[in-house]
């Protein structure tokens, strides 16, 4: 099976400090990996790295194009613009520099906002839609992108339930059908639920392999610390992950 | 109808018809970039880099519009290549270089004779002085900036909105933004002529705020501002001819007035709006 992301020996530093180190690994196509480790762990940044966004040592080597939701915080939500031109943006390196949307990028991009369970949402501007109903619309984009590899940063972060199910169903459908979907969440249980293979980082790469492996005890001590006490209190998938994972396959 | 058709009798009027259209359109199609990427101090600094210029080319005894330019361009060079480092965004490297530019220009016009007067002209306008160049000039950065946004517009907006997916979609922000500030530069040193340095942020600024409370999205947005901007020319320059009133000043008082319009209008809808038992937002989507 061919590799869609390869990552050998990612260093990254800004100025004097330093954010990863010692990072491999290589993910198989139509995998869906969850990204997880504490505040300042660097998942932004190793999405950035994989994004070609911040100098780096070692080698980084994925199928492109490339797909990306980035942090809802770091869009302009009051910006004059109405969902169907968000998703439109997805088709703008396809489209070239002059060239504007035509009529079947246009209906491309509703037929995504249908995907997303926002078909009447189309001329809504984005400051009038809800946190949740955002970054759908920002996932609509990303589909729009067509990527072989799709980037999520915190997609989950602060969202209405609704909207959390729209969106791991529809990043679910997109492993599925091929594409090599990396994730970063402080989700613990939500990604043992849905997620094939995890990524659990703290500076360096503190364990990755499949979900099953990968979610118990001693790993997530080691990548959280003390943290991780608190959160084996309040999430009991900690004790069974594999009812829950299995729960993720049946769901779609 | 006397009134109406009067002022277009005199030449000059006719050139600064000419003249305060392109101003008012451009500056006003632009001002939505700079209201929108939080580009006030921009507008503002451009207006005093300018004066090196304008002074330089007084000293030279050469065009003051093309003063302008050439410290416009000088200024956006430097800037662009202060900006390769990445500690320095484009706007800081602005901000370091505006102030030194007006530094100097206000040093130059200290040390110049006979300066008084034109200084004046530059501080708030001399529409009713402008030259077959100036018009030449603010044809070429009107076009400019036309050719600009149909060709780079849907980029810049994609940068203003969400500089990280633009990143990540391989766009060279520092570019881009290079690009935006450089077509405002231009569009400052026209506005320069017609309503003057200290004048200048209020045409970039004031259609647009009025455009963003009469739309929904970014496009008629412009289209709106620019429309403003030009009406706004046209409507300033009939107070004057009428009254005396200084035309760049008149015109930034109707781009004022228009504001204030707009805002209390916009102010007694909303206020409608809030009372009203069905959301009237919904409704207004097909716009």
């Amino acid at each position: 099976m061919s590799a869609a992301v390869v990552v050998d020996g990612l260093r990254v530093a800004f100025g004097a400090r330093l954010v990863l180190e010692d990072v491999s690994f290589s993910l198989p196509s139509g995998t869906f990996v969850g990204i997880l480790g504490p505040n300042g762990a660097g998942k932004t940044t190793l999405l950035r790295a994989l994004l070609g966004d911040v100098a780096i040592e070692g080698r980084v080597d994925l199928e492109r194009p490339i797909a990306y939701v980035p942090q809802l915080t770091e869009v302009q939500a009051a910006f004059p613009i109405d969902a169907l031109g968000v998703v439109l943006m997805g088709c703008y390196p396809r489209l070239g520099w002059w060239r504007r949307p035509s009529r079947r990028e246009r209906d491309h991009a509703r037929a995504l906002l249908e995907r997303v369970g926002l078909a009447d949402r189309a001329r809504s501007t984005f400051d009038e839609l809800s946190g949740g109903q955002r970054q759908r619309v920002l996932l609509a984009r990303a589909l729009a992108q067509e990527g072989s590899v799709v980037l999520l940063d915190e997609p989950l972060s602060g969202i209405d339930v609704r909207s959390r199910e729209v969106m791991l169903e529809v990043i679910g459908e997109q492993a599925r059908e091929g594409a090599t979907v990396l994730m970063t969440t402080h989700d613990l249980a939500e990604a043992a639920r849905v997620c094939d293979r995890m990524l659990v980082l703290n500076r360096v790469l503190v364990a990755q392999g499949a979900t099953e492996e990968i979610f118990t005890e001693d790993v997530l001590r080691r990548a959280y610390g003390a943290g991780a006490l608190v959160l084996e209190g309040r999430t009991a998938v900690l004790d069974d992950p594999h009812h829950h994972h299995g729960h993720g396959h049946g769901h779609g | 109808m006397e009134w109406l058709i009067d002022p277009w009798t005199s030449g000059i009027m006719r050139r600064a018809f000419a003249e305060a259209i392109l101003m008012g359109t451009v500056a006003g199609g632009l001002g939505c970039f700079v209201l929108l990427r939080g580009l006030a101090f921009l507008g503002e600094s451009v207006a005093h880099t300018l004066i090196f210029g304008v002074v330089v080319a007084f000293l030279l005894g050469g065009p003051v519009a093309l003063g302008a330019v050439g410290a416009a361009a000088l200024t956006v060079a430097l800037s662009s290549v202060l900006a390769a480092d990445r500690r320095f965004s484009v706007d800081v490297s602005m901000g370091v270089l505006l102030p030194t530019f007006f530094g100097l220009g206000v040093t130059l016009i200290a040390l110049t004779e006979g300066y008084q007067t034109r200084l004046e002209d530059t501080l708030f306008g001399a529409i009713l002085e402008v030259t077959d160049l100036d018009l030449a000039l603010a044809g070429a950065v009107t076009l400019l900036v036309a050719v600009t946004l149909a060709c780079a517009g849907k980029e810049l907006v994609l940068a203003t909105f969400d500089r990280p997916m633009a990143r990540a979609m391989g766009y060279r922000l520092g570019l881009l933004d290079l690009l935006l500030f450089a077509v405002v530069t231009l569009a400052a040193v026209v506005a320069l002529r017609a309503v003057g340095n200290v004048l200048l942020t209020a045409m970039l600024l004031g259609p647009a705020l009025s455009a963003r409370l009469l739309t929904r999205t970014f496009w008629p947005m412009v289209a709106t501002a620019a429309g403003l901007g030009a009406f706004a020319g046209i409507a300033g320059l009939y107070w004057s001819w009428s009254t005396n009133v200084g035309g760049g000043a008149a015109i930034v008082l109707v781009v004022a007035a228009l504001f204030a319009c707009v805002a209390g209008g916009h102010a007694v809808t909303s206020g409608v709006r809030r009372r009203s038992p069905a959301p009237v937002a919904e409704a207004g989507l097909g716009h």
